[in-house]
């Protein structure tokens, strides 16, 4: 369940340059794209019962790749990326742990009703890929990377629905839609500021040094730090 | 989400929709079964019900999630030797003994096991039926400290005072309740001295009421209930409502099958330094001020051909048009020792005496530590202590 996917997809422009020693057959493709995923868990817990909405906010990324070839085929990629990972989802729950927070004071339990969560992160990524080519136009890549995040934002409400405390057979309390009779969450703190993962993708010449690309990044660590119990999840 | 791809050979697409394909589909895992196992409600199908209860609506008795017992109010003459009560469960719950099934309520409750359908979850009942307790005299010597349901049991803070009275009998009733299991909501960790409504072992005689209007902390203010007054009263208090409609969690009045005169009791009473609004926002030159009222109600309303049950609530309480009789403390001034107060229930209609013998009239007292505490506004600290009250009835003048 602590786990990412995550696809980007757009341009490519790829530039060979240096001339000299090691680095005269590195290839270096600069990047810029647009994540279409979302962080998502692999494999969504029984209490998410219905997505209602799911929305992917302005996730780009832009970046640039050096691959140093080890054979005609095969290579190394080493890259740098900063991109930013967000997205709005709104599910309908049952018996969904949660814990409202503020303040010292907290109120927790199982929500059965609908959940929004809101979830945005910049980060700067490393991936170190292998690198295969099996034609001029078309690489595939695969490798783990890890990310740095430089700022992150977890929020949302538990709304329309009722909170049971404590257990899944507690007293109950409703939850409204408005503001003040919803249950709000915010939790920045709790996210972790690294992560580690599998990347794998392709890269495709369309025109020239132009081109087009996909990624696929699969979270091995969730984006919640380890002891953090107050959505059920670690990803939403 | 725009499915388009500059200069798609096959890989593209194949990603696209693998990748979407996984996150949006085939996440959705198969329903678990169901962990509540509440009894929603309970009723008796009897050929004569009238002989049982005092009216039809007597029959069914709906049960808040908060409570573990289900009580119907019986005729004094009712033979409770063989009574098949059913019961309305959540869903895919099962019940033992099973809905339905008879068995002799006359020597007190029969206890009943709900269990949740995924099998993992139980609670217990108490069924019982019970003829009115019909209570007069308070001195508020009995009280638990009863453990919050919101708390874990392995922790050792979340208990509050919870005040019970005795039958006839001498048998445990339910019948005054606070907003203090509420509290816990914002103030969970609070121990009991902390809540709103405190027992102290020094009243006017034995035990007594302390009624503290207290601040919720930071949880409750950002749920617009910055402060949350000790209040003290005659019904149920039912937290479900507490975040989406406060006015609604105290349900007032208990049946009560005599003719009240008069109210009377001893206070004392000391308003908080700071008034505040529903914000929390400093009111100035604006003192606060408890309360002290009585509402004796018609507890049924005509809906149709048949009779509704009805009870009052925290919004309507004072201005519902099925109030019979109000009497109500207008200037509670502050004072430092035992005061006494009398009160006369001013009638606004008559009282039919079949109705009054059928419990077709509730009655409530209310206590609280701040007047517009139920809107949030109040002071801080203000505190009334209340012991020995008295509702004097035509019957015992």
């Amino acid at each position: 369940m602590k786990k990412i996917i995550f696809t980007s997809l757009l341009i490519l422009s790829s530039a060979p340059c240096w001339s000299q020693g090691f680095f005269n057959d590195v290839k270096v493709t600069a990047r810029a794209g647009y994540n279409v995923g979302g962080t998502q868990p692999v494999g969504l817990p029984a209490s998410i019962r219905k997505l209602n909405s799911y929305h992917i906010k302005s996730n780009f990324v832009i970046g640039v790749d050096a691959e140093k070839p080890i054979s005609s085929k095969w290579g190394v990629m080493l890259g740098l990326r900063f991109e930013n990972k967000g997205m709005e989802i709104d599910a309908t729950v049952k018996k969904y742990y949660m814990e409202i927070v503020k303040g010292g004071d907290s109120m927790k339990g199982y929500f059965y009703g609908d959940n929004f969560t809101r979830v945005k992160q910049w980060m700067f990524t490393v991936p170190v890929q292998a690198a295969f080519n099996p034609s001029d136009r078309v690489r595939l890549k695969f490798g783990p990377y890890v990310s740095f995040l430089t700022s992150k934002d977890f929020s949302g409400y538990a709304y329309d629905g009722y909170l049971r405390g404590n257990t899944p057979v507690g007293p109950k309390v409703d939850l409204g839609h408005e503001d003040d009779t919803r249950g709000n969450y915010d939790f920045p703190d709790d996210m972790r500021n690294f992560h580690f993962g599998l990347n794998l993708g392709a890269d495709v010449k369309v025109y020239k040094n132009l081109g087009a690309f996909a990624d696929l990044a699969w979270g091995l660590n969730g984006i919640f730090k380890k002891d953090f119990k107050t959505v059920e999840q670690t990803l939403c | 989400m725009k499915k388009e791809s500059l200069g798609s050979r096959h890989l593209l697409p194949i990603f696209f929709a693998c990748c979407m394909g996984n996150l949006m589909t085939s996440c959705i895992k198969d329903e678990e079964l169901n962990a509540e196992c509440d009894i929603e409600s309970a009723y008796v199908h009897t050929a004569k019900a009238t002989d049982l209860f005092f009216t039809e609506n007597d029959t069914i008795v709906n049960v808040i999630s908060t409570s573990n017992n289900v009580v119907f109010l019986v005729r004094r003459t009712a033979d409770l030797t063989a009574l098949s009560p059913k019961f309305n469960l959540t869903k895919g719950a099962t019940i033992s003994p099973e809905s339905g099934s008879t068995h002799d309520f006359s020597h007190g409750p029969v206890v009943y096991t709900v269990t949740s359908e995924d099998g993992q979850w139980t609670r217990q009942y108490n069924v019982q039926f019970k003829v009115n307790p019909n209570l007069m005299d308070f001195d508020f010597e009995n009280y638990i400290l009863e453990k919050s349901k919101y708390v874990s049991e392995k922790e050792d803070y979340g208990f509050y005072y919870k005040w019970y009275e005795k039958d006839n009998e001498n048998k445990t009733v339910e019948y005054w309740d606070t907003g203090n299991s509420g509290f816990t909501l914002s103030n969970y960790s609070a121990k009991a001295d902390e809540y709103p409504s405190v027992m102290i072992p020094d009243g006017y005689e034995g035990a007594g009421v302390k009624l503290t209007t207290r601040t919720t902390g930071i949880l409750g203010k950002t749920f617009g209930k910055p402060i949350a007054a000790g209040n003290l009263f005659i019904g149920e208090f039912d937290v479900m409502q507490s975040m989406t409609n406060t006015l609604k969690t105290t349900k007032f009045g208990r049946p009560f099958d005599k003719k009240p005169m008069k109210l009377t009791g001893y206070y004392k009473y000391k308003p908080g330094e700071v008034f505040t609004d529903k914000d929390f926002k400093t009111v100035e030159n604006r003192t606060d001020s408890g309360s002290i009222y009585s509402v004796f109600y018609r507890n049924e309303v005509k809906a149709g051909d048949h009779m509704e049950k009805i009870l009052l609530y925290g919004d309507d309480v004072q201005t519902n048009p099925q109030i019979v009789a109000l009497a109500k403390f207008d200037d509670l001034k502050p004072t430092d020792e035992w005061t006494y107060f009398e009160l006369e229930y001013k009638y606004r209609q008559g009282v039919d005496d079949e109705i009054l013998n059928k419990l077709g009239y509730n009655l409530t007292v209310v206590f609280s530590s701040s007047r517009s505490g139920d809107t949030f506004e109040g002071a801080v600290g203000s505190t009334l202590y209340i012991d020995k009250v008295r509702i004097i009835c035509d019957t015992t003048e």
